[in-house]
């Protein structure tokens, strides 16, 4: 049995310890396990596991298209100390330097201060993501009491009630369509997109995520919108960081019509981005909803984006 | 494991009659074997101690469900259960306000000038205040249920002691992992502290559960979602692991009675090693639960068929209890 929770409180402890009186060092252990204090001397140093595009759950029949990537074989599966974990792997970490290598008379620097960089933070914040995906992702659905207003409107009408209006409450429970742009101008966010996918595989189940890539600008050629009224959210940067030459370079005409596409299947499209609004492109007003992807990401500049109105 | 137990049962707790060898999961919770059921009994007596709510993890058909019921009435206490969905909201689990019921006594010219009226009360305000919990809503004053009779959808009730009011109360919350990820958040003030307030009342009704015997709170997780962490952090966290082939020969005892027990030893230690080999920790899915147990002994018995493993009839009974295919294996929702 293991218990994998934040501690409640020293006060717990000294309550649980207190009224169990335990007589024995393995029960006494126990107790403070169950109440997530490990006892002085127990806790094990552990790698924090990182999520990775090969450890990334996918929907069945939805294979993402493999990556060349060559990664480490991943190591024994461990709990994860930090919930949606709160670092991305450094592009080091995956592909360490190769050793032994000088240049002639230069000396070589401490291989430790060259394999190691300081871990990246996620684009997003992690203790701010729950409410980031709540905000992005909510679809109102008439799932509320019932609608007053509405059925005074219709009663003074003396109009039937055949059924009972009913209000509009934000819910995920549809789950999220993900696109994820693995075009070059997207390489350098590949691990905040696995990062990010992890997280709403954690937030909204496995079965809540249905994740699909494209590269360069949608759709591939099958591309099916999901259910009606579920959000689609697409990480990309919408031909934005276009570098020359750029081999997944697409016209930025192709996307309006992919956004009409998602739109008359009744989907809400929602896009993260990684560059200011000053880079957006103009002819997208309106088409989408765009999100800046950065750290000052949140809830409420989501909900300013979307506006009172929307969503 | 020594120390002052406030909840000590016996290795098995049977509160069955007339159910002996019922068909379908054993939710109810009126057998739970607790000998080698490790730290279960432990972490009943720390929820009790401490007054948090016990979160317990563990594969489907592991005793999750079951324990709260076993619990209360090992304890002597009243019992609530509610069974989560993805429509339930917090206030569910509070109070519900009948507005269909408002609507149609104003259509009647029989409204009830007093809105408390058509108040009802959930499961945590039952079971943190039963006495106003009883002067609410239409069955106000009513006579308090029968054991196992049952109140809205998805609740399940054992509302009923010698005396009422100052019976603690178990409650279960089943399977939060299937509400909407805001809902545990909205729960925080309730569990945490026992108490909330009633804002469709006439007057603010704030609702309190008595310090001395506050309710016992069971929350159960298939982890098909994470559950955030303030809300973890309020809670004592138990993970059920796979039942091992003696807890499965007592659990079969406990079902079928005690003759047949070396037809019992027999099956669990194929079906242990069987699911071991077949979704074992190297495949990454989990053993063999308790349910899929009791079905292989049920069919085993009413089929008349010899648990051998070179008997082919036997062999398509282990396939279809235990070797499912994977995505049914892996998809519990």
């Amino acid at each position: 049995m293991t218990s994998a929770r934040a501690p409640v409180s020293v006060g717990d402890a000294i309550r649980a310890l207190g009224q169990l009186r335990p007589t024995d060092e393995k029960t006494r252990s126990r107790v403070l396990s169950l109440l997530g204090l490990e006892p002085a001397g127990a806790a094990e140093t552990r790698p924090r596991p990182r999520p990775t595009a090969t450890a990334r759950p996918t929907s069945p029949g939805r294979e993402r298209p493999a990556v060349a990537r060559e990664e480490p074989e991943p190591e024994e599966p461990d709990e994860d100390p930090s919930p949606l974990g709160d670092v991305v792997p450094s592009s080091l970490d995956v592909h360490p330097r190769p050793p032994g290598v000088g240049i002639g008379d230069v000396q070589e620097l401490p291989r430790g201060d060259t394999t190691s960089l300081p871990t990246i933070e996620p684009l997003l914040r992690p203790t701010w993501i729950r409410g980031i995906v709540s905000a992005a992702l909510s679809v109102p659905l008439p799932d509320g009491p019932p609608d007053a207003e509405r059925i005074v409107e219709k009663l003074a009408r003396l109009q039937p009630l055949e059924e009972i209006p009913r209000r509009r409450a934000p819910t995920l429970r549809l789950g999220v369509q993900l696109l994820l742009d693995s075009s070059v101008r997207m390489a350098p966010f590949a691990s905040d997109q696995a990062w990010l996918e992890h997280a709403l595989h954690r937030i909204l189940g496995e079965h809540g995520v249905e994740s699909r890539a494209f590269v360069g600008a949608p759709p591939p050629p099958d591309y099916e919108p999901p259910v009606a009224g579920t959000p689609v959210l697409l990480l990309s940067d919408l031909g934005i960081g276009r570098p020359s030459p750029d081999p997944d370079w697409r016209d930025p005409a192709e996307w309006p019509a992919f956004a009409a596409l998602v739109r008359r299947a009744g989907c809400p499209l929602t896009a993260f981005v990684p560059y200011p609004p000053s880079r957006w492109p103009q002819r997208l007003a309106g088409q989408l909803t765009i999100v800046q992807w950065d750290r000052l990401t949140s809830a409420a500049t989501i909900r300013g984006t979307l506006g009172p109105s929307a969503r | 494991m020594s120390y002052r137990k406030r909840f000590d049962p016996k290795d098995v707790e049977d509160f069955s009659s007339r159910r002996r060898g019922s068909v379908g999961d054993r939710r109810d919770g009126l057998v739970y074997v607790y000998r080698a059921a490790g730290d279960v009994v432990l972490a009943v007596n720390v929820a009790l101690a401490t007054g948090r709510p016990l979160l317990i993890r563990g594969p489907s058909g592991s005793g999750k469900s079951s324990l709260a019921y076993n619990v209360a009435r090992v304890l002597g206490y009243r019992y609530f259960e509610q069974v989560i969905t993805a429509r339930t909201t917090a206030v569910d689990l509070l109070w519900r306000f009948d507005v269909v019921q408002r609507l149609a006594d104003a259509q009647a010219d029989a409204i009830k000038e007093d809105p408390s009226w058509y108040v009802e009360p959930g499961v945590l305000w039952r079971a943190f205040d039963p006495q106003s919990a009883r002067r609410q809503g239409p069955q106000a004053d009513a006579e308090p249920k029968a054991p196992g009779r049952g109140g809205r959808d998805g609740e399940r009730a054992l509302d009923y002691g010698p005396d009422l009011d100052s019976t603690p109360a178990v409650v279960l919350l089943d399977e939060i992992d299937k509400a909407d990820p805001d809902v545990p958040n909205s729960l925080l003030v309730p569990l945490g502290s026992f108490e909330f307030t009633v804002t469709d009342t006439r007057d603010p009704l704030p609702v309190r559960a008595s310090r001395k015997r506050p309710p016992l709170v069971f929350i159960t997780t298939n982890d098909e979602r994470e559950l955030p962490p303030a809300f973890l952090r309020r809670c004592l966290a138990l993970e059920l692991p796979p039942p091992t082939p003696e807890q499965l020969v007592a659990i079969a005892k406990a079902h079928f009675g005690v003759r047949g027990t070396r037809l019992y030893a027999r099956i669990a230690d194929q079906i242990v090693k069987r699911a071991d080999d077949a979704r074992g920790p190297r495949r990454g899915l989990p053993g063999a639960s308790a349910a899929e147990f009791i079905d292989a002994v049920r069919a085993a018995r009413e089929l008349d068929v010899d648990p051998d493993p070179k008997n082919p009839d036997w062999v398509k009974i282990v396939e279809t209890t235990l070797s499912k295919p994977r995505d049914q294996v892996t998809d519990t929702r």
